[in-house]
């Protein structure tokens, strides 16, 4: 290659590679800003102060889910496997919200440590299929799990 | 196929509002992106004829205007 | 094959060859797009199953992945190209580039619009500052930027250059929309089609999915190359084989 070629061959790719390691390092170090909600332990291991709003994400806990006798008000709790967190909220839920579901809600945490909501999105997962496919995949799950206990006896 | 009339296919199971618009954003959007590449040569085409015509004329002037003298 | 590409190089980089030769390739272009688009959009919006949790409002994914994929693909296509400009000086390269930007642009904007039309129905609003969805704002505005040093510079050549710059940087922005959201918590989901793995989809959602995208990448390449004839026209309205053209 001509040697003026090269040379802006090698200027053109130091400015890609440089730009690069400096926007990726920026945002390592904002990777914790970055992060749209905080995890259910993240909150319980305190890293979440009392009063302040954040985003709180996990899968609503099966069973969770509690309605007021008096008005829209649900409470429900949030897990990622590890920890729960309780929230409340008094408003329309979207669609997707059920249990097991993906959601993030925003909010501050009260002095109970429950967060009190002003407003839940839900999450959908990355999988697309037919209902049928659905209940079929359910319905061996279910099949699955009582063969297994099935021979557990 | 997965609906049963025109009408349950427009109204998307109460999404309707949704898919549509989403689909008529981008048509528009589409249809743009098509008309305008298409003006910019037809505008072109027509500029640079009348500019041969003009310079074909200025130069067959000329010539007459040599022979007068 | 080597050579063969060499000999391809150096005659796309002659303006007229690309224009003769592109005028064979329009109307295959044009077809295979107009089929493509019915049939995906016929298969997509009345052959797919509604999905399991989404309903019918996921058939939104048929506009809005094809675009985003190709406002990123576009993006590196403009890049590349130049670089091509700025190492080889090579003209066509820096007119192509040009072609690119709007219509790389116009497909950001579809995604953008489509996934928040998309947002409000599944996850309760139109717009999150997550990772992925700012991410993409942010390539809608390097495409803005690009555009607007791509003309506004007096000089020509300088104008192509400082375009090609900003597009080598802004690259730098393709990889982080991609694993956002890996690599944080997003409100968006992760990838439904991936390189290596078996995609997340059912296969009578999927096979429409795929047509869609495909003519999407030939559709784009018919506006890019119509764009970038009426460059080479312009650039080469002096030469004799334009005003030969333009006689008949």
């Amino acid at each position: 290659m001509h040697p003026q070629r090269k040379k802006r061959l090698h200027l053109i790719l130091f400015l890609v590679v440089g730009v690069g390691i400096a926007v990726g390092l920026l945002a390592y170090s904002l990777s914790q800003n970055i992060n749209l909600f905080q995890t259910p332990t993240q909150i319980a291991a305190g890293e979440v102060p009392v009063g302040q709003t954040i985003r709180a994400g996990g899968l609503v806990v099966a069973g969770s889910v509690e309605r007021d006798s008096d008005g829209l008000g649900v409470t429900f709790k949030v897990t990622d496997g590890a920890a729960e967190v309780s929230i409340f909220y008094d408003g329309i839920l979207p669609d997707l919200f059920r249990e097991g579901q993906g959601i993030v809600a925003l909010g501050k945490l009260d002095d109970k440590r429950v967060l009190q909501a002003s407003e839940v999105l839900a999450k959908h997962d990355e999988n697309y299929m037919p209902p049928e496919v659905q209940d079929a995949l359910e319905q061996a799950h279910k099949d699955g799990k009582q063969a297994m206990t099935e021979k557990a006896y | 196929m997965e609906f049963n009339s025109f009408a349950e296919f427009l109204a998307m199971g109460r999404h309707g509002l949704y898919v549509w618009l989403s689909y008529g954003i981008t048509a528009v959007i589409v249809v743009i992106n098509v008309i305008l590449p298409m003006m910019q040569r037809r505008r072109f085409l027509k500029e640079q004829r009348q500019r041969m015509r003009r310079e074909r004329r200025n130069q067959t002037g000329e010539k007459q205007h040599a022979s007068s003298t | 094959m080597w050579q063969w590409l060499v000999r391809l190089y150096h005659r796309l980089g002659s303006p007229k060859w690309f224009y003769e030769i592109t005028s064979r390739w329009i109307p295959w272009l044009v077809g295979l797009s107009v089929v493509g688009c019915a049939v995906g959009l016929v298969l997509g919006l009345l052959y797919a199953p509604a999905d399991y949790q989404q309903g019918n409002s996921f058939r939104i994914i048929y506009i809005h992945v094809p675009a985003a994929l190709l406002a990123q693909s576009a993006f590196m296509m403009m890049a590349v190209a130049g670089a091509v400009f700025l190492i080889w000086r090579m003209k066509m390269a820096a007119w192509v580039a040009r072609s690119i930007a709007p219509v790389g642009a116009s497909f950001c904007l579809i995604a953008l619009l489509t996934g928040a039309i998309w947002g409000k129905p599944t996850w309760g609003t139109w717009w999150v500052w997550d990772a992925r969805l700012t991410s993409m704002l942010l390539l809608l505005f390097l495409y803005f930027g690009v555009m607007a040093l791509q003309r506004a510079i007096e000089s020509e050549d300088a104008s192509h250059r400082a375009g090609a710059i900003l597009s080598l940087v802004g690259l730098v922005n393709i990889p982080i929309i991609k694993y956002s959201v890996e690599w944080w918590n997003t409100l968006h989901q992760p990838a439904t089609l991936k390189l290596t793995e078996k995609p997340s989809m059912h296969p009578d959602m999927l096979v429409p999915l795929l047509i869609m995208i495909v003519t999407t990448y030939v559709f784009f390449a018919l506006l890019v190359i119509l764009r970038t004839r009426n460059e080479v026209l312009w650039h080469e309205r002096k030469r004799s084989w334009v005003r030969d053209l333009l006689e008949s």
